[in-house]
C-alpha cells in the first residue's frame, strides 16, 4: 500500500501536472468561448439599431451555420445507416465531381449575390467578380473533399457549415436591405428554398425520409395552426406563426413519422427545401423594421441574452435530462420498446409490489409493544391539555405539559405503524416523518433553549458542525460508531462498548456497580423532591416533565439493581456472556438507526434558522406578555411558536425535500438490505446495477412528483417571506 | 476603434477554435488508426493530452498499426500495471500500441461508452453473464478464428465465453473459489486431518466443535455486494450435491430458483453456520463480519479454517508465510466433494472485441496465450516485491515456474478438476445475480427468512 502511495507522489508528478495544465486549458477554453460567445452576440446586437444590413446577414449567417453543424454533424442521424461520406451523396445527386459541382453550384450564388451587391452599389461591374469568387471558392472547397487533397479535420469539419454560413449570410444581407414586401417575400422564399436545396443535396443517404406525403401535410398543417392559432391569441399577425409553425411541422411530418435511410434523393431535396422556403418566407414577409421596431428588437433581445447563459446551463442539465428520464420511463429495460405505464405498474402494482408495500403484518400493529406505550401518552397529554385549558378558559391548551407527551405519544405510535407495515415506499415516508419531525422538532428545542444563553455561541457552533460533513462520511463515521465485535473480544463500536460497558456494570459485584449504585439511587431522590416540590406549589408546567423523569429513572434503576441492563445474556454454563446490538442488521430498527446520522447532520440547519427567526421575534411582544404575567412556557408555545410559524414551514419543507431524496447513507451502510431499501436507492440499483434502465426511470419520476408539491410549496413560501 | 476590439474578439475566437481543433485532431487520429469512425472528441481532458502525444509517435513510427485500447475492471497499482507492463512490451515488438484503463466503475462505464458509440477496442469482462448480454445485443462482435485456434486455456474455461455457439470471449485470468484457507501447524498440533470428503468435513467441525475450537470463520458483509459470500458457499454446495447437470440448468434458470434441491443446498450452508459453536464471526454476526475480516481471527486462532477464494491471499494478514512448511504459515486444501467428482467452482475474467480489427484481434490473440499469463504473473508478482500475486491462470502450457508454492497448489486443483462451473451469481440478470440472490440470501443468513423463503422471493424476481 504505501509503495504504491510513494509511487503515487514520486514518480507520476509529471503526469498529474500534465493532467492538471490540459485541465487548465480545457477550463480556458471553455471559458473563454463562452465568454466570446456573450461578448459577440452582445456586439452583433449592437448592430441592430446602426447596421441592419450587416446584423441580418451576420445573424442569418450564424443561424445557418448552426443549422448546418446540427445537421451535419448530429452523430445520431450519422450513425442511423451505413456509412457514407458527403462526396458520396455527391457524386449520387449531380454524378460530376465535387469540386464542378460545387463551383457550379456557388457560382450561381455569386450571380445572385452579385447583382444584389451591384445593385446596392448601384454599379455593375460587382457582378462577374462576385460570382467568379464565389465559383472558385466552390471549387476549392470541393476539392477539399476529392481524396487527392486532404485538408485534414478542420476542413472536414468546417467546409460545409462554412459554405452555408456564406450563403445564408447572402441571403440575410439581401433581404436586410431590400424594401417592399412584394419583393422581399420571392427572394426570401428563394433564398431559403436554394439553402435548404443545397441540404437536401448533401442528405447523406442514410438520413434521406421515406416521405408519408398524408402524415407530412397532416403535420405541416397542425404545426400551422398551432403556431398561427397561437399568434391570433397573443393578438398578432397570424401569417409569420403560420409559416413558422407549417416548417416545423414539416420537420416532424418529413423526418419524424418517417423511416429515414431509405428515401429516394429527390425526396430528401423537397423535404429539406420546403421547410427552409417557409422559413425564408418568413423573413421576408415583414417589412424591413423601422427604428423603433429596431430598439425593440435589441432591447428584447438583450434581456434573452443576459437571461441565455442561465437558460441554457439549467435547460442543459435539469430539463432536457428530466424530458429524457420521463421519455425512458415509458421504454423497457434496454430503452428499446414502448411498455406504456408498465413500469410504474411495476413499482406500485406486481413486480416491486412486495418491496414498495408489505401490509402482510399490519395486524400485529395493536398488539406492538410500542402502540400499547404510544396510546396511554397520547391521552394522558390529552386530558393534561383539557385541565390546562379549564385553568385558562379554552376548550384545550397546547402547552409543555400536555404537547410533550402528546408528541412522543404520536412519534411511539408512528414507529408502531411503520415497523409492523414494511417496504420501500413505507420506508420513505417513515424517513421523512422521522427525520422532519425530530430534527425539526430538536432544532427549535435547542434555538429556544440555547437564546440569550452564555454558551449560546459554542452550543450553535458544535450542533451546526456535522453539517460541514458529507453524507458519505458521516455515514461511514457512524458505520464504526454502530460497529459490533464478536461478543468474546473487546468492542470498538461506541455503542456497542458501552452497552456491553453497561451490562458488565449492572450485572457486576465489584466497587464501580456499587458506586453507579449509589449515583443512581441518590438522583432518584433528588427527582422525586422536586416532584414533591412542584405537586405542592401545584405548578403543573413542573410536574408533567419532572414525572417523566421520575418514572423513566425508576424503571431503570429498578433494572440496574434486578434483574440487570445492558448488553448480556446468560451462556450455557450460566455465566455471564456479552450481547451485542446489531444495529445495521436488525430490522426494523436498523432503518431508525439510519435515521439518526441524517438527524445528526438536520439538527444544525433547522437550529440555525430557527435561531435566527427565534432572534427576529420583537422584545415587545414577549415583554408584554411577561407584563401580563405570562408563564415562559405560555411565551414559548403562545408567541414565539406563531411569530416563526413560516420559517418553521420553510425549514421542515426544505427538510421533507433533503429526506426523500436520502440515498447516500443508505447506499453506504446497507445498500437497502435487510429491509431499509429507499426510493432513492433503488432507483439507482435498478438502473445501474441490474440494467433496468425503465423501472429506474420510473423510480426517478415518482421521486420527483413526490418531492415536487413540496419543492414548489417551499419556494413560494421563500418568495412570500422575501416580498 | 470599435472596429478594431471586433477584429481583436474574432481573432481570439479564431485562435480558440483552432486550439479546439488541434485538441480533436489527434483523438482523431486515433480513431481513424483504430478504425471506429464513431468516436470523436468527446472524451475526457486527460485523454486529449495523451492522444496528442501518441499522434507523434504514430507519424514518426510509420508502418504502427495504431493505438489499441482496452479497459477492465482491474485497477489495482500491481494488476493494472502488470498488464499495462506486459501489453506494451508485446505491443513494442509488434509494432501495437496498448493502452490499458483500470476502471472502478467498469460496469457502468461500459454501458456508457458502448451506448455512446465510442466502447474501447476490447474490454476485459468479469462476468460471462454480462458478455453474452453484450454478444446477443451485437454490441461485441466475434473472435477472430486466429484468436479462437490461438486460445491456449481448456474447454472448460473457454466454454465461458461461447455465446450460442460462437466465440466472443477469450478466457485471461482465473479466480479458483472451492478453497479453504488453513493453518497446517495448528492441525498438525490439534490431530486434525485435511477432510476429502464432505461428510469428512462435517466430522472434522464437529471434533473441533468439541476440542471446544471454533471450526469456521464466515463474514459476508462486503459493503453494496453484501452477500456474495453466501451464493458462493450455496454455488459450491449446490455442484457438490447435484451435479453440474443440475447447475447449468439452474444458472439457465431450466428449473426454477426455488426448486427443492437448490432450495436443499440453501439450507445445507444455513444449516452448518447455524450449529451452535460452528462458526467465528468478527463482526457479532456472520451478515455483520466483512468478508475481508476473515483473515486475521485464523490467524489469531479463533477460527481454524475459512473457505474463500484463491484471491483471499490479500486479506491474510501481512508478514504471513504462504504454504512454505515454518510455524505460522497458511495453506488451503480443496473444499472437499460428496460424489468424488471433485467439481471446481472459478471465476475469472474474459477479453472480447468491440471491433474486428487484425490489431485488435492480435492482442485478443496474445492475451488468450500462455505466454501472456506467464509475463503477467512475472511482471504482477515483481510489483507485489516477491508478494503473491494475486493472479491465476488456467492457461495450458504455462511455465508453472513463475508460481509461488501456494499459487502452484491452486494451480494442481485446477489441474485436477475435469468439471469447472463458473460463479453462478456472475452469470445470472444482474437483478438476480447481483440484486436478491444477495440480499434475499442475507437476510436469510440473518434469520429473517428460511431457503424455501429467500428462495421463492428470488424466483419471483427473476425478469
Amino acid at each position: 500500500m504505501w509503495a504504491e502511495q510513494k509511487g503515487f507522489l514520486g514518480e507520476d508528478v509529471g503526469e498529474i501536472v500534465d493532467k492538471i495544465i490540459t485541465t487548465l486549458i480545457g477550463v480556458a477554453i471553455a471559458v473563454g468561448v463562452s465568454a466570446g460567445l456573450w461578448v459577440g452576440v452582445n456586439l452583433l446586437f449592437h448592430q441592430t439599431t446602426t447596421n441592419w444590413r450587416k446584423f441580418s446577414a451576420i445573424a442569418t449567417g450564424i443561424c445557418a451555420a448552426i443549422a448546418a453543424i446540427v445537421l451535419d454533424g448530429n452523430r445520431a442521424l450519422k450513425n442511423l445507416g451505413p456509412q457514407q461520406s458527403i462526396t458520396d451523396a455527391l457524386d449520387d445527386v449531380a454524378n460530376v465531381s465535387p469540386p464542378v459541382t460545387m463551383a457550379i453550384l456557388l457560382g450561381v450564388v455569386g450571380l445572385a449575390v452579385g447583382k444584389a451587391v451591384s445593385a446596392y452599389r448601384g454599379n455593375p461591374a460587382f457582378l462577374l467578380p462576385v460570382a467568379a469568387g464565389f465559383a472558385v471558392l466552390g471549387l476549392l472547397l470541393g476539392l477539399t473533399r476529392t481524396e487527392e487533397v486532404d485538408l485534414g479535420r478542420f476542413a472536414d469539419i468546417f467546409w460545409w457549415p462554412l459554405i452555408v454560413a456564406l450563403l445564408g449570410g447572402a441571403a440575410g444581407w439581401i433581404l436586410g436591405g431590400i424594401e417592399g414586401a412584394t419583393t422581399r417575400r420571392p427572394i426570401g422564399l428563394g433564398a431559403g428554398a436554394g439553402v435548404g436545396l443545397l441540404f437536401g443535396a448533401f442528405l447523406t443517404n442514410r438520413a434521406r425520409p421515406e416521405v408519408d406525403i398524408v402524415a407530412t401535410v397532416v403535420a405541416t398543417l397542425i404545426g400551422a395552426a398551432l403556431l398561427g392559432g397561437l399568434a391570433t391569441v397573443r393578438k398578432r399577425a397570424p401569417i409569420p406563426g403560420v409559416l413558422i409553425g407549417g416548417a416545423l411541422g414539416w420537420i416532424v411530418g418529413a423526418f419524424g413519422l418517417a423511416d429515414l435511410g431509405g428515401g429516394p434523393s429527390g425526396w430528401g431535396l423537397i423535404a429539406m427545401a420546403v421547410p427552409f422556403a417557409l422559413i425564408g418566407l418568413r423573413i421576408g414577409w415583414n417589412d424591413l423594421p423601422d427604428v423603433v421596431q429596431r430598439a425593440q428588437i435589441d432591447a428584447k433581445a438583450r434581456s434573452w441574452i443576459f437571461l441565455g447563459p442561465a437558460v441554457g446551463f439549467i435547460s442543459l442539465t435539469v430539463i432536457v435530462p428530466l424530458l429524457r428520464t420521463i421519455y425512458l420511463s415509458f421504454l423497457d429495460e434496454r430503452s428499446e420498446n414502448y411498455v406504456g405505464f408498465g413500469n410504474y405498474a411495476d413499482i406500485f402494482g406486481n413486480r416491486l409490489n412486495e418491496e414498495s408495500f408489505d401490509l402482510d403484518n399490519w395486524s400485529n400493529l395493536f398488539t406492538s409493544r410500542l402502540f400499547l406505550i404510544g396510546i396511554p401518552l397520547l391521552i394522558i397529554g390529552g386530558i393534561i391539555g383539557v385541565l390546562v385549558g379549564r385553568t385558562t378558559g379554552n376548550a384545550f391548551t397546547l402547552s409543555s405539559p400536555s404537547s410533550v407527551p402528546m408528541a412522543i405519544g404520536f412519534f411511539i405510535l408512528a414507529f408502531a405503524l411503520f415497523t409492523t407495515v414494511r417496504g420501500t415506499v413505507i420506508n420513505n415516508l417513515w424517513w421523512v416523518f422521522t427525520v422532519t419531525l425530530v430534527s425539526t422538532g430538536l432544532g427549535l428545542a435547542i434555538a429556544a433553549l440555547a437564546d440569550r444563553t452564555k454558551l449560546e455561541k459554542v452550543a450553535k457552533a458544535l450542533i451546526f458542525m456535522p453539517m460541514a460533513i458529507s453524507f458519505v462520511g458521516a455515514s461511514i463515521i457512524w458505520r464504526a460508531v454502530y460497529t459490533a465485535r464478536d461478543p468474546s473480544k473487546a468492542q470498538t463500536g461506541v455503542l456497542n462498548a458501552i452497552w456491553v460497558g453497561l451490562g458488565r456494570l449492572s450485572t457486576g459485584s465489584g466497587l464501580p456497580t456499587l458506586i453507579a449504585s449509589a449515583v443512581l439511587l441518590l438522583a432518584l431522590a433528588v427527582l422525586i423532591g422536586v416532584l414533591v416540590r412542584a405537586v405542592v406549589r401545584k405548578s403543573l408546567d413542573g410536574v408533567a416533565p419532572v414525572t417523566v423523569g421520575v418514572i423513566l429513572l425508576t424503571w431503570f434503576t429498578y433494572r440496574f439493581l434486578g434483574p440487570g441492563i445492558g448488553g448480556f445474556r446468560t451462556g450455557a454454563n450460566d455465566e455471564q456472556v456479552a450481547d451485542t446490538i446489531l444495529f445495521v442488521q436488525n430490522s426494523p430498527f436498523n432503518s431508525f438507526w439510519l435515521m439518526v446520522i441524517l438527524i445528526w447532520i438536520q439538527t444544525g440547519f433547522a437550529m440555525v434558522i430557527l435561531s435566527a427567526a427565534i432572534k427576529a421575534v420583537p422584545a415587545e411582544l414577549t415583554e408584554a406578555a411577561r407584563v401580563d404575567g405570562a408563564t415562559e412556557g405560555q411565551i414559548f408555545w403562545r408567541i414565539t411558536i406563531p411569530q416563526i410559524l413560516p420559517t418553521l414551514g420553510v425549514v421542515i419543507t426544505t427538510i421533507i425535500v433533503v429526506v426523500m431524496k436520502v440515498f447516500d447513507i443508505v447506499k453506504v451502510i446497507t445498500n437497502g438490505q435487510f429491509e431499509t431499501q429507499v426510493l432513492a436507492n433503488q432507483m439507482f440499483n435498478e438502473a445501474f446495477s441490474f440494467r433496468n434502465r425503465g423501472v429506474g426511470s420510473a423510480l426517478a419520476i415518482v421521486l420527483f412528483l413526490s418531492v415536487l408539491p413540496v419543492m414548489v410549496y417551499n419556494i413560494r413560501r421563500m418568495q412570500a417571506e422575501e416580498a | 476603434m470599435k472596429r478594431n476590439k471586433l477584429l481583436k474578439l474574432l481573432a481570439v475566437l479564431f485562435a480558440f477554435a483552432l486550439v479546439a481543433t488541434a485538441c480533436g485532431d489527434s483523438s482523431g487520429d486515433d480513431d481513424t488508426a483504430a478504425g471506429s469512425d464513431a468516436d470523436a472528441d468527446d472524451g475526457g481532458s486527460g485523454d486529449d493530452g495523451d492522444g496528442g502525444d501518441d499522434g507523434d509517435s504514430d507519424d514518426g513510427g510509420g508502418e504502427s498499426s495504431g493505438t489499441v485500447t482496452i479497459t477492465g475492471p482491474e485497477r489495482d497499482e500491481s494488476e493494472a500495471g502488470a498488464i499495462q507492463e506486459v501489453l506494451s512490451a508485446w505491443g513494442e515488438e509488434n509494432g501495437i500500441e496498448v493502452e490499458y484503463t483500470g476502471d472502478a466503475d467498469w460496469e457502468a462505464n461500459i454501458d456508457i461508452q458502448v451506448q455512446g458509440g465510442n466502447p474501447p477496442n476490447l474490454s476485459i469482462f468479469p462476468q460471462p453473464g454480462k458478455l453474452a448480454d453484450f454478444a446477443r445485443e451485437g454490441s461485441v462482435v466475434a473472435l477472430a478464428d486466429n484468436v479462437v485456434s490461438g486460445m491456449e486455456w481448456p474447454e472448460a474455461w473457454t466454454a465461458f465465453g461461447n455465446v450460442d455457439g460462437t466465440q466472443y470471449g477469450a478466457p485471461v485470468k482465473a479466480d479458483l473459489k472451492s478453497l479453504v484457507w488453513y493453518q497446517p501447524a495448528k492441525f498438525e498440533a490439534a490431530g486434525y486431518e485435511v477432510p476429502e470428503t464432505f461428510d469428512d468435513f462435517v466430522a472434522l467441525t464437529e471434533t473441533m466443535i468439541a476440542d471446544g475450537n471454533t471450526p469456521l470463520c464466515v463474514g459476508i458483509e462486503s459493503g453494496q455486494a453484501t452477500g456474495w459470500t453466501y451464493t458462493d458457499w450455496v454455488e459450491d454446495m449446490v455442484l457438490r450435491q447435484h451435479g453440474p447437470d443440475v447447475y447449468d440448468q439452474w444458472v439457465g434458470h431450466e428449473i426454477p430458483f426455488n426448486d427443492p434441491q437448490i432450495v436443499e443446498s440453501m439450507q445445507t450452508v444455513l444449516d452448518l453456520w447455524d450449529t451452535e459453536g460452528m462458526v467465528f464471526s468478527s463482526g457479532g454476526s456472520i451478515a455483520a463480519t466483512a468478508f475481508q475480516d476473515n483473515g486475521q481471527p485464523l490467524i489469531d486462532g479463533d477460527c481454524m479454517m475459512h473457505r474463500q477464494a484463491s484471491f483471499y491471499s490479500a486479506f491474510i494478514p501481512e508478514g504471513t508465510a504462504f504454504a512454505d512448511g515454518s510455524e505460522d504459515a497458511v495453506d488451503v486444501f480443496y473444499f472437499p466433494d460428496i460424489n468424488g467428482d471433485r467439481p471446481v467452482l472459478g471465476a475469472g475474467t474474459l477479453v472480447a472485441a468491440f471491433d474486428d480489427n487484425e490489431a485488435t484481434m492480435a492482442v485478443a490473440e496474445y492475451m488468450a496465450g500462455a505466454d501472456y499469463a506467464e509475463a503477467r504473473q512475472t511482471a504482477q508478482t515483481a510489483l507485489k516485491e516477491g508478494g503473491l500475486s494475486g493472479f491465476l491462470s488456467a492457461a495450458e502450457g504455462q511455465d508453472t515456474g513463475v508460481y509461488q508454492p501456494l499459487e502452484q497448489s491452486f494451480l494442481d486443483i485446477l489441474a485436477n478438476a475435469s468439471i469447472v462451473r463458473f460463479d453462478a451469481s456472475d452469470l445470472m440478470p444482474a437483478e438476480v445475480g447481483a440484486g436478491t440472490f444477495w440480499s434475499e440470501g442475507t437476510s436469510a443468513v440473518n434469520g429473517d427468512q428460511d431457503a424455501a423463503g429467500a428462495a421463492d422471493a428470488i424466483e419471483a424476481s427473476w425478469p
